[in-house]
């Protein structure tokens, strides 16, 4: 498998957050992980990439465990995240933010930097050059030299995708990628991952508005108090009797 | 081709430089001395300004590496080195000490490291009062019968103070020069990402640990250098001129005029310099008594007014590619 976390559980002092939780994807597939509020899929996310290590668990991506590695490390290896709440560079502009993307692959030195070398200037040619790219591709073309902070709620959004693709990930985690969004805004935002996931890059996206959920994913993965209920596409998870006693509570 | 911006810059160095030789015609030495304090204080708020500044590590203990600067200098030169030896080797000494310093520290953050730092800033303040063998005490060095050696320079000494400010003058540009290469480049910018969100920056594949570290060690290098100046322009070291004051004191001059900004800084270093000079002038002796208070009072009023600083950063507009 592509990528798969087995058995994931995390304790917080004594706290279960995560329980036994295990989750596949394969290449270029979209999986939604759902779920009630506190149920565990942000600490999943964390886990996932390296800001939190596993109490007990396995995840493999491409044949190699990365488990407990460092979240830079966890970058590096090609998977990328967004954070529920905007987390971006703000005083910083909207090509800078895309940059940091590229610091691990840019390949000089603080000397070249000093003496501003010939690859220092070639690098930084082509880093620029592939993050207008980005930034094109995303929908912010002509705002690269805006500061991030004085990009609308739905752009920095945006910048945050951007900000991940840069990472050149093949597995991309979007923490509620349309959350506050209006209707008109989450429609491009479907379309975005989309394009995203043709790109060749799959997706893990934990969401609460349903409407996306059931339209873009393959798969579904509902996760309630730490403990995964359910799993399947979309049509089998809309009519699974615990996902809805989960999210509505017991029939009377 | 030289920019319009560099130019300018150019022009106001030479500007600088002019003023000072006037001021030395006119014979108002005391006034180029203090043109070359403000120098070395510029330089040691380079340093801080990249670790404050850029990456967001608050530091209340930059003073000891200009301590050790300046130490390190005084024991070297008594021993019959020459300045151009001493100056790298002081760089590298003390780049080690806040190597080692920084080491464990990187794993704090915001009060926490401030309180580290500060710490480690009145440890060495302590050494140099107490360790009588090494550093001789309050006393200061160099020894009774030991000197510092003037500077010399293609067998011409200096030792007007007109010829120190020119060598700050030198060292201060070359700096500016230094630092904004390394501003404008990745490592620039991943100091300024963690400033705006370690986790962020972690997540964005920096090696956050290392690249605090490295901020941290470089900056030492800017205090070395204003150490290693300072103690052969006033041949004299001695604890009390390390005082946490002086760390203090560094902090209100960055974040008056500007965190992230050096024309901000050198703006803040000005005022906080020249400010007291000025009333020492206009008011008289006594006033200066008073400064801390007005100094007080300048940041109350600009944390209210204006947080950012008197000269806010500003982001550069990358030339865009298509």
């Amino acid at each position: 498998m592509f990528f798969a976390a087995e058995n994931i559980s995390k304790n917080f002092e004594g706290l279960k957050v995560l329980d036994h939780v295990s989750l596949e994807v394969g290449e270029k597939e979209i999986l939604a992980l759902i779920g009630p509020n506190g149920a565990g899929k942000t600490t999943f996310f964390n886990i996932l990439s390296g800001i939190y290590t596993p109490t007990e668990g396995k995840i493999r991506f491409k044949g190699k465990s990365i488990a407990g590695l460092a979240s830079y490390q966890i970058a590096e290896r090609g998977i990328a995240r967004t954070f529920q709440n905007l987390r971006l560079f703000p005083q910083m502009t909207v090509l800078e933010n895309i940059l940091s993307g590229f610091f691990f692959k840019t390949r000089y030195g603080l000397a070249d930097a000093l003496f501003k070398t010939k690859r220092f200037k070639q690098e930084e040619e082509k880093d620029v050059r592939e993050a207008c790219e980005i930034s094109g591709f995303i929908g912010l073309k002509n705002k690269e030299n805006e500061l991030a902070r004085n990009l609308s709620y739905g752009e920095q959004k945006k910048l945050e995708i951007a900000r991940a693709l840069a990472l050149d990930p093949s597995l991309l985690l979007l923490d509620e990628p349309t959350a506050g969004m209006n209707h008109k805004e989450t429609e491009n935002m479907i379309d975005l991952i989309r394009k995203i996931r043709e790109g060749g890059i799959a997706v893990i996206l934990i969401e609460h508005d349903m409407k996306v959920v059931m339209n873009i994913s393959d798969r579904i993965i509902v996760l309630d108090y730490g403990e995964t209920i359910a799993e399947g596409r979309p049509e089998e998870i809309r009519n699974n009797e615990k996902v809805i006693e989960a999210y509505l509570g017991k029939r009377t | 081709m030289l920019k319009k911006a560099k130019l300018l810059e150019i022009f106001f160095i030479v500007i600088i430089a002019l003023a000072a030789y006037l001021l030395h015609l006119k014979q108002e030495f005391y006034l180029v001395h203090i043109l070359s304090l403000a120098g070395i204080y510029v330089l040691l708020a380079l340093g801080l300004n990249m670790v404050i500044g850029y990456t967001g590590l608050l530091d209340l203990g930059f003073i000891a590496f200009y301590a050790i600067g300046a130490y390190s200098a005084a024991l070297l030169s008594s021993k019959g080195f020459s300045f151009w030896a001493i100056l790298p080797i002081s760089i590298l000494i003390t780049c080690a000490f806040r190597f080692l310093l920084g080491k464990p520290l990187m794993r704090l953050r915001g009060d926490y490291l401030a309180i580290v730092t500060l710490g480690f800033g009145e440890i060495t303040r302590l050494i140099l009062n107490n360790w009588d063998a090494l550093t001789n005490g309050p006393k200061g060095l160099p020894r009774v019968g030991e000197t510092i050696r003037p500077i010399t320079l293609f067998s011409f000494h200096l030792n007007s103070e007109i010829s120190y400010f020119y060598l700050i003058l030198f060292f201060v540009a070359a700096s500016i020069f230094a630092i904004r290469r390394i501003e404008r480049s990745k490592i620039g910018r991943a100091f300024v990402a963690i400033r705006e969100d370690e986790i962020a920056a972690e997540a964005m594949g920096i090696n956050t640990s290392y690249i605090k570290l490295l901020s941290f060690t470089i900056s030492a290098v800017f205090a070395a250098l204003a150490g290693v100046i300072y103690a052969h322009w006033i041949g004299f070291v001695s604890p009390e001129s390390f005082s946490f004051w002086e760390s203090v004191f560094l902090v209100c001059m960055v974040v008056l005029g500007g965190m992230g900004n050096i024309l901000g800084i050198i703006f803040g270093v000005i005022l906080l310099v020249g400010l007291p000079e000025f009333l020492r002038i206009t008011l008289g002796g006594e006033f200066v008594l008073y400064r801390m208070l007005l100094f007080g009072l300048l940041m109350v009023i600009m944390t209210i007014l204006r947080p950012q600083g008197i000269i806010p950063e500003k982001r550069r507009a990358l030339e865009l590619k298509d």
